[in-house]
This record gives structure tokens, sequence and C-alpha cells, in this order.
């Protein structure tokens, strides 16, 4: 026997993959007659300890009706590797597990992706993943819930009388429905993003709230090329009408359960935002409608050369089948479209108001977010979104017109550039977002070990009274950068238009790196402030819980200079001009929007002064909303 | 002619008992019933009140008792209750008019009732009132001790005043002397009709509610969500037994995927998931609560009959307990709107609640100072009833009284007769 030659060099590693792949089901284990479709997602290499636990989203299978927990999976089992994932089942609870965390990572890799950077769940230092319950109880129904930090999956039978493709009486669990993963998923992310928008302070805030998490749930959907090549082959000689996709949507208005109104909206062309349609799921239904018809305008013109390539030039399809390849390319179209219109539709989130959300606030934001990053629109899908929007009646307030230029957010007049600590932390600051957002390596040798990445913390772990000094020094980092910027605002408050004299409140503050289509890299940092209206006080029976609050979002170049200051202000003699005007009418319209609930509210004339005194909270409770409960 | 007109507002509490009385020189008395039921008062208080109405209408010199129409608005017991009293079956009624969704030869109608009845039913069950009877009275008897005994107790009586009253309900379609005709109202395919009885020619009564269509109907229909009390309600709809209650969990996985706190713990000693955390998870566990209860009664009280009697210069407002949906279709309906605009006299619905008048009847459809009636009771359970802001509102228009305020009733010059009764006069087109 040889000695081992000491000339050899060491063993050549073998490079990790940079996805996991898991198989999912692609919409829900029931789909009529046909077997149950299942695709294979690739989703973001993390290690992974058994549960799924990985580094910001915890499967954890505690089941409250039944009070046990189950088995859980380990993803790293190599029997499980060398399969891609376990195989779709409705019967074993680790399939469900594997299910719940691909989902939910692929919609969080989607808000990264769009918002340019490493969303965090940290809820506080003791939880700082997402918790996702696969049967966390018995019941139709499924919500994200802040209070445990978690999104809960309920599990029931399905209908004795009318089972549809069931079996009667046949568990049917919610966790397996790509698209409530999807739905709930959203949820609890743009309630890390935007607190406020839990508070329902006029009649669009709930309904956006449900609208955008089927956008996402939607495009998400959209996004797997085999379902979508599907639909078209179904729907065949309706390619440039909705019908085909539409189909898609179906599906996913029965996956939902009580989604409904998501098809009616897309089924009737003509559906606008009327005033009276106030249940947020209704409501949020014209918003999908509004999304998708511009969505479905680009997709069209996308695809019009590819038919015109296949029929020789005449664009008039063939009787019969359709042609294999040409579904297979229009599918990929269809997809590419979706995703692009997914990361159009979530990046308008860094420009939004902190709080009192409208859907014309979000039309904008969108259209801005959009221009920054892309000015060109080189696929007219901005315009095609306007235009959706439009068709459905959803104007923002105060634009003169629904021409682009008068869209966007006004610039930023009157604001200072950054200046000492700031200038001197922003290059911290996105340092340490880069660090955080940057790819690891595949190569073992060069790769991130669990743990390096840095973290953003939440406001109440670098609030001022918290001791960052054992802390490491990204936290300093941001410690001192909420500190500078709470005194920034409270410089700049006529330009930020805050309320001179009222506390200022850092909400929240990223550095955020977008790759532009012309390969350009654009850099930014979002904070938002907020303030509550000391005057408020008179009001609060009237606005059952919730006070009158103001805020502003500022969007900042990489050079210190704030680009846009997108405000809701307080009322108050700081403000002049169409800004003052609607500010003042804020408050009455929120009083309006409670009494017209409080008028449908059946559990209102009983409530005790304490049910009363707390009403809208109990009414944003996304667990009663989706169970039909809203007023 | 008729000279003459009281409108008598009986002493029942949370619930309506409302005695129209038309007077004329050349005729004897004439007389119209609007409910009768409570859900608070106990059985001596309503029986005295139905001995009293039948008192009344009972002419001079002896006789058969005579009441030219009874309306049952809506069968909630606070309503029609009063109704089981045997006295009645000695009364000759003209005609009984009840809304549209009473009719048993109405298919539509037969289900809403058969949800209705059956959710109430469930809801009383799984709300711990087994054995819940139709006569028990919740609100009745000795104070509660804790708050969250009083918060049951009121709510128990909220689901408990949805149940059948099938006992009440049997003697409005059958048990008056005469024989009197039934009216489901409104008739299909009629809009805020002017109807008369043969006993009462002077007096036009406008229908303006409940409407019939599709909206309605889903204001009608028992609350979404709560999967369980759903599947039950529509097994009841169809005549079929309910499902037998769940008695113990169905887990999600059979025996050999179940694991103990134990072993989580040994598994997963790094996670977040602590037993606080575990109990909140075990309270989700669903459970049917008081928003259920108070949509049923709104489903129910969204059947009312809303009626507008016209007898000359006066305008008497009775819309049962209709809520916000209902009051905004037949505010939104022009020719409903013009006769609303008229009302020289509101009974005020649902005791006083803010969804049962609209801010907008008060402040824009009602053109004239009116005069107002609200049957109720101020409880510790719910403090929202009667709304300070509406009795406010009401107030500012014209005269006013609450059933329960007597002293206040007799200084603003209403006639009172203590323990029973609040009673307005008026001289027919005097002004």
């Amino acid at each position: 026997m040889a000695e081992p030659d000491a000339k050899i060099p060491p063993k050549t590693p073998v490079l990790w993959p940079a996805t996991r792949p898991l198989k999912i089901y692609p919409t829900d284990p029931t789909q009529g007659y046909e077997p149950a479709k299942r695709v294979s997602i690739a989703i973001d290499y993390e290690a992974l300890d058994p549960g799924p636990v990985g580094s910001r989203l915890e499967v954890i299978d505690y089941d409250g009706h039944a009070r046990t927990f189950y088995e859980q999976v380990d993803l790293d089992d190599p029997a499980i590797l060398m399969q891609g994932g376990l195989d779709p089942s409705e019967a074993d609870p680790r399939f469900h597990q594997q299910m719940v965390y691909a989902v939910a990572s692929r919609t969080l890799a989607n808000f990264d992706r769009a918002l340019g950077r490493r969303i965090t769940l940290r809820a506080g230092p003791k939880r700082t993943k997402l918790r996702l319950l696969p049967h966390a109880f018995k019941g139709r129904n499924a919500f994200y819930e802040r209070e445990l930090h978690a999104v809960l999956f309920g599990y029931f039978d399905a209908d004795l009388e009318d089972a549809g493709a069931n079996i009667p009486g046949q568990t049917i669990f919610t966790c397996l429905s790509h698209d409530i993963v999807a739905h709930e998923m959203t949820h609890a992310i743009v309630d890390r993003l935007r607190s406020n928008f839990l508070e329902p302070t006029n009649v669009d805030v709930p309904a956006f709230h449900e609208g955008f998490s089927d956008i996402v749930a939607l495009f998400q959907h959209f996004s797997f090329p085999e379902l979508v090549a599907e639909a078209i082959r179904s729907g065949r000689g309706d390619l440039r009408k909705p019908a085909a996709l539409v189909e898609l949507a179906r599906q996913f208005g029965f996956a939902t359960g009580e989604g409904k109104s998501l098809r009616s909206a897309l089924d009737d062309p003509d559906a606008k935002l009327l005033d009276e349609i106030s249940e947020p799921h209704d409501r949020g239904a014209i918003l999908v409608a509004a999304v998708f018809d511009g969505f479905f305008t680009t997709y069209s013109a996308r695809i019009s050369d590819l038919i015109r390539i296949a029929t020789g030039g005449s664009g008039t399809l063939p009787p019969g089948e359709l042609q294999h390849d040409l579904t297979n390319r229009i599918a990929t179209e269809a997809a590419r479209t979706a995703q692009r219109h997914l990361d159009i539709c979530i990046r308008a989130f860094d420009y939004l108001p902190p709080i009192d959300i409208t859907f014309g606030d979000y039309l904008r934001a969108l259209v801005t977010a959009d221009f920054e990053l892309n000015p060109e629109d080189e696929y007219c899908q901005r315009a095609a979104i306007i235009e959706g929007f439009r068709r459905r009646g959803i104007y923002p307030a105060g634009v003169v017109s629904m021409a682009e230029d008068s869209l966007r957010w006004p610039v930023a007049i009157g604001a200072h550039q950054f200046g000492g600590d700031l200038r001197r932390l922003l290059p911290k600051l996105l340092m340490i977002e880069a660090r955080r957002f940057s790819q690891g390596s595949v190569d073992p040798r060069f790769a991130r070990k669990p743990g390096d990445r840095p973290r953003m913390y939440g406001m109440d772990e670098i609030a001022p009274g918290e001791d960052a000094a054992h802390g490491d020094s990204d936290r300093q980092v941001q410690k001192e950068m909420a500190i500078a910027l709470h005194a920034y605002a409270t410089d700049n408050c006529e330009a930020l238009h805050l309320k001179p004299d009222v506390p200022i409140h850092v909400a929240g503050f990223n550095a955020v790196f977008r790759t532009a289509r012309r390969g350009g890299l654009l850099i930014e940092l979002v904070a938002q402030f907020e303030q509550t209206d000391p005057t408020g006080g008179g009001m609060d029976a009237i606005l059952g819980g919730i006070p009158v609050k103001g805020g502003t979002t500022i969007v900042v170049n990489d050079e210190g200079i704030v680009r846009y200051a997108i405000a809701k202000p307080i009322p108050g003699d700081h403000l002049s001009g169409k800004i003052a005007a609607q500010a003042a009418e804020r408050p009455r319209q929120q009083a309006a929007f409670v009494a017209s609930l409080d008028a449908r509210d059946a559990l209102y004339p009983y409530m005790t002064e304490e049910q009363s005194g707390e009403r809208m909270r109990a009414r944003m409770s996304l667990r009663a909303l989706h169970s039909g409960m809203w007023p | 002619m008729i000279d003459h007109l009281k409108v008598r507002m009986y002493r029942m509490g949370f619930g309506d008992c409302f005695l129209l009385t038309f007077s004329s020189k050349v005729a004897a008395d004439k007389f119209v019933l609007i409910d009768c039921g409570s859900i608070t008062e106990g059985k001596a208080q309503v029986s005295q009140v139905a001995q009293d109405v039948i008192e009344a209408c009972t002419p001079a010199g002896g006789g058969t008792p005579r009441i030219e129409l009874v309306v049952a608005t809506h069968r909630h017991r606070d309503h029609v209750g009063g109704f089981t009293d045997d006295g009645w079956k000695g009364v000759e009624v003209g005609e009984v008019w009840m809304p549209w969704t009473e009719d048993p030869a109405d298919p539509d109608a037969t289900s809403i009732r058969n949800k209705q009845s059956s959710f109430a039913a469930t809801l009383a069950k799984a709300t711990a009132m087994a054995g819940a009877a139709e006569d028990d009275e919740p609100m009745a008897g000795a104070e509660p001790r804790t708050r969250k005994e009083a918060a049951a107790r009121a709510l128990s009586a909220v689901a408990l005043n949805a149940l059948t009253n099938e006992k009440a309900m049997a003697l409005l379609h059958g048990g008056f002397l005469g024989r009197p005709p039934r009216h489901f109202l409104p008739v299909k395919g009629t809009s805020c009709e002017a109807r008369t009885i043969a006993g009462l020619p002077d007096v036009k009564i406008h229908v303006l509610g409940p409407p019939r269509d599709k909206a309605a109907l889903g204001r009608m229909d028992p609350p979404k969500g709560s999967a369980y009390l759903r599947a039950r309600a529509a097994a009841a709809a169809d005549g079929k037994p309910a499902p037998a209650p769940e008695t113990s969990a169905t887990p999600a996985f059979g025996r050999y995927w179940q694991r103990d706190r134990a072993w989580f713990d040994e598994h997963f000693p790094k996670s977040s998931f602590d037993g606080d955390d575990l109990t909140a998870v075990d309270d989700l566990d669903e459970e049917p609560d008081g928003s259920l209860a108070a949509a049923i009664d709104r489903a129910v009280n969204n059947t009312s009959l809303m009626l507008m009697f016209e007898v000359d210069d006066q305008w008497l407002l009775f819309p049962g307990d209709a809520q916000w949906g209902n009051w905004d279709a037949a505010m939104t309906d022009p020719a409903c709107r013009a006769v609303m605009a008229r009302t020289t006299f509101y009974k005020v619905g649902h005791h006083g609640s803010h969804n049962a008048t609209p801010k907008k009847l008060i402040e824009e459809v009602i053109g004239q100072p009116f005069t107002a009636f609200f049957p109720t009771a101020l409880r510790d359970q719910w403090p929202n009833i009667p709304r300070p802001d509406l009795v406010k509102a009401v107030k500012e228009r014209g005269p006013y009284a609450r059933s329960d305020d007597e002293a206040a009733a007799a200084v603003a010059g209403f006639k009172v007769e203590p323990n029973l009764y609040i009673e307005w006069e008026v001289a027919i087109g005097a002004g």
C-alpha cells in the first residue's frame, strides 16, 4: 500500500448550490378531477435546522386544537436532499412544513429583490424570526398575528353538503394553498414595513392590506411558467383576451375560499372603485383588478410579435391545438412580465407615506419609485398600470391629471442636505445593509458563515434608552443613525411638514440598493417619521382607539440630498396652502369613516365602554377580517 | 272623519308595544297594534301590558275586543314575545301584517327564516346555554356578579331573542278571532305601496320596507365565517338534523406523528416558542363569540316591516328595528324618501341603538319638527343603548319621551300611566 503522496493537493471542495430545490403544490392539492399539479421551486440556499428553521423563518408545528406538536422535517436529511425535497403529500405533515417554508421564502425573496435590501423579520431580541404554524388551529381561516409574531394556518373538515372536488368531511389544510401562504406572508411583511397600515384610518387602509396581499400572491402564482402554460393551452385562441389568464386567477379565487370578490372584479371589466364598496376584500379586489389590467396590457403587447412570427405575419392563429413551442414561449413571457410587474408593485413600498394610505397614494408611490429606477419605461409597463388605475376609477387626491409627471410625488423643497453626524453615518449604514444584502459565495472556502450577516435592529432595540455599549458596532451605528435622523427631522420639520413642538418618532430607516434595467445601481436611504396629534384628545371616543397621526417618509440619495418628502401631516398652522387644507380634512375623514363602520357593525350597540373605546383596533384584526366579520 | 289620534308606548324595557287609537265623533274608536314583546321585562309585566291593550280595545259597554290591524314588524322576542299570552285568543282582528319573510308559501322567505332560526338555535347552544328555552329570561333575575358574566348574559339574551318564537308566531298566523287575512309585505313587485284597511279607510299606510332584492337578502343572511356554525345552519335549513357537536378534538394528523411538549423542548432548545405562546395558540381554537350573536340580531332586525301611517297631516313612522342597510335602501328610493320626509312622529328603532336610526334621517331627510318615542331601558351591559348623541339629536327636533323615564315624559306634557305606558295625543288637521 502506497503512502499518501504529500504533493497531492488537498481535496478540491465541491461548490454549494446557490439554491435549494423544494417541491410544492403551485395552487393547492385539489384541482377538480385532474391530478394535483406539483412544481419544484428553487429557494435561496440557507443553512437550515430541522423544522425547518432558517435565519428569518421558523416553522413550528404546534396544533392548538389538538394540543399537540407534530414531528418536524429535517430538509438536510440526505434522503430528502437527494430527491430535491419531499414529494407533495397531504398526509405527511413534514411536506406541509416544507411547503410553508418554501412559499414563505419565495415571497420574502420577492420583497428582498424588489426593495433592494434584505428585509428583516426581527421582532425584538427574543423573537428574531417570523414563526409559521402550519396547523395552528381548526377553522376555515389563516392569519398573521402581530402579538404572536406568527402566521397561523387553520385546517378544517370539508363541507358535508358541498365539498366540491373534495371528499365530504375530508380535512382541508390552508397551509397547502400557495396563494394563502403567500397572502398571509405578505400581511406579515407589510406589517414589518408599515405597522400603521393595520390602523384603519380610512376605507382604503384595510382594503390595501388585503388587495396588496392578493397582488403578491397572484403575481407570484403567475411566475410559475408550467402553470401559466397550461392555462394558456386550455384557454387557447383567447391569448389576447384576459380569459386565459383570468382562468388562473379564478383558481386562485377558489383556492382562497372566500376570495370570490377577486373573481368578480377580474371578470367584470367595468368594476370601478365606488365609495360604497367598503368591505376590505371587495374594495381590495378593485386594486387587484387595476394592477391586473395593467399587467394584461403589457403581456398582450409583449406576445404580439410571437404570434405574428408563429402565423407568418398574419397574427391570426389557426384553429386547433396551439403549437407547443409557442405555448411555452408565451408562458415564459407571461411569467417574466408577471415578475417585473410584481417587482414594480413591491418597490412602491418605500415611497409610501407612513400612515393613512389610500389607493391613490399607492399609485403615486409606484409611479415615482419605478421612474427613479427606470425613467424610460421600456416596456410601457408603468403607463399600462396608470391606465389600469384610471379604468378602475382610482384617482389620487390632489393631482391635476393622470399624466405620469403629475402622478409622481413632488420633489422635496427646502430640506437641508445631510451634514455632520448623518454624513458620517450614512456610508456606515450603507455598508451594513450592503454586507447584509450581498450574495455569499457558493465556494465553501469563501462562504459566509451562519450569523455573519449584519443585523438590522428594530426601533425598540436601538431606542435612546437602550444600552448599545455592549452591543456590536453595527447596532451602535444604527442607534446613532436613529438619533441623528431624529435631530435632522427636528431641524427640518417645516420642509418635512412635521409639526414643531410635537414629539417626532423615527418609525424606521433603511438603505436600499436597486439595480436598474440598464445595469446601473440606485442607492437610497428611506426613513419614516411619525407624530400623534396632541389635540386629538377630545376625539377619542369618536375614533374608537386610533388617534389622529401624521407622518413623513423621506427618500434620500447617496449624496445625502432629500429627493422626496412624502407627507400626511397632522393639521396645524405650520402648514399652508393645499397641504394645510388636506391635513385639516383628514381627522374629519377619519371620524366619518369610523362612523360609517359603527352604523354597519352589529356588535356596536352591545359594546361596553371599554370595547367601544378600542373598537377600531378590534375591527382591524386580520383574524376577524379573514373570517368575514368586517362590519 | 278621524279627528283625534293617540299613540301609546307601553313600558316594555327592551321591547316594543305600541297601540294607536284613531277617534272620530261619528264612530267608535279604532285600534292598531304594532308589536308586543320584551326581552328585559318579566312575564308579569308583559302579561299586564297585554291585558291593558285588550281592555283598551274592548267596546265601552262590553263585548268582543277588536283591533283593526295587528302588525308584527319582525320575529324577535322583544317585538312578538307578548303574543304568547292566552288573552289574545279572545281578540277579534281585522288584518295581520308581517314582513314578507314570514310568508310560508314563499321559498326565499322560508329559506331565510330557517337559516336564521337554526343559526340562532345553534348559537344559543354553543354559547353555553344548553337547554335554553324561549321563555328563559337571562336579563331578568339577580344582578350578574362579574362584568364578564354580565356581558355573557347580555349576549345570551341577544341570541335567545332570535330564537323562533313559534308560539307567538302561531298566534299571529291563525290565533285571533275573526280569521283575519294575513298580508306579507311589501307585496312582490311593489315599491313604497300605499295600502288601506277596511276598518280605517281614512288612514293610508305606506310600506317602506324591507326590500326584497338580492342585496337585502344578503343583509338577512346569518353571518358568514364561523365554519361549523354555518355548516350546521345549512343542514338545518334543508330540514336535516344538525350534525352532532364535536365532543373531542380531531387532530390534523394521527398519533404516529404527534409529539409532546418535552419532545419539542428537547429538539428545539433554541426556539422562541415558549409556554405563553403555546397558551395563546390554544386560546385561538374557534369559539363563537359576541359578534355572532350581534350579527344574527342584525340579520333578523333587517327583516323589519317599515311602515308610515298617514292620517291627514300626521305622518307616523314605525320602522321596527330596521338596520343601516335597509334604511339606506329606503332613503335611496326617491318615493320612500319623499314619504319619510313628512314624518311628524317617529318610533325610534332598536331601542335607540346607533345602527337603527341613520344620522341622515334626522339631519337631512325629515324636514320638520317631530315627536319621538324611545322604547328603551338603560342597562349596564349595554351602555351604548340608547345612544346619547341620538337622544340629543332627536331632542333638538321636538318633544320626545323615553319609556324608562316617566317623570320627564310627564313634564314634557305626555299622559303617563305609571309603570304601564306613556301616551301622545294629537288633534288631526289642527295645524
